[in-house]
């Protein structure tokens, strides 16, 4: 994302996703390998489990706080314009893959995927909208 | 809308960069207001209308 890239909220937004990130991929590794090697009781396996997932959604947390922190009103504007674009493209890509899935049309896929198909299109409205001079 | 701000700044020698540093926002603001991509919220309008000294009419008409 271009937006404001020396603004504070947007220094304070970069900081954030890159330690949530670092901590998402040492906690995925470490969960991973926890579960594939240690024999634990179902409540350690759920909170074991539960950690990754907590770091992907200190991201969208994340993306909260640079909504609320950033005062340019024309980069927050930017910004939740994105993200409805990508909300939008997420659910219509899960509803139509759900339907197929339902169906056996298609293989099922893990929920997680839902984020990173929001992410992706994040970015692709980012890079649209700033194409589209918007 | 429509708004004098890129004839304002001109007369003042300013680049978008100076304006947005006066009002407190990012260069892409300035620049999406001048091109008519975006219209500036009230607060913003009068901040922009202080710094140059002039009446809200007198920057941003509409259609």
């Amino acid at each position: 994302m271009e937006i404001g890239t020396k603004r504070p909220a947007m220094r304070a937004y970069s900081r954030r996703v890159l330690i949530a990130s670092i901590a998402y991929a040492l906690l995925l590794f470490g969960a991973t390998y926890a579960l594939k090697h240690w024999a634990v009781a179902l409540p350690v396996r759920i909170l074991i489990a539960l950690l990754p997932g907590l770091a992907i959604v200190a991201i969208f947390v994340a993306l909260g706080r640079y909504l609320v922190e950033e005062t340019d009103e024309y980069l927050r504007a930017r910004m939740v314009r994105q993200m409805l674009w990508a909300t939008g493209g997420t659910l219509s890509a899960a509803t139509v893959y759900g339907f197929l899935d339902v169906f056996e049309a298609a293989p099922r896929l893990p929920l997680y995927s839902v984020a990173i198909l929001w992410f992706f299109c994040l970015g692709v409205a980012g890079a649209v909208l700033r194409l589209r001079g918007a | 809308m429509n708004n004098r701000l890129k004839v304002l700044r001109a007369e003042r020698d300013w680049s978008q960069a100076d304006l947005a540093e006066r009002l407190d926002v990012s260069r892409q603001s300035v620049n999406a207001i001048e091109t008519g991509r975006y219209d500036p919220s009230l607060p913003l309008a009068f901040r922009i209308a202080r710094l140059f000294d002039l009446p809200i009419e007198a920057i941003f008409t509409t259609d």
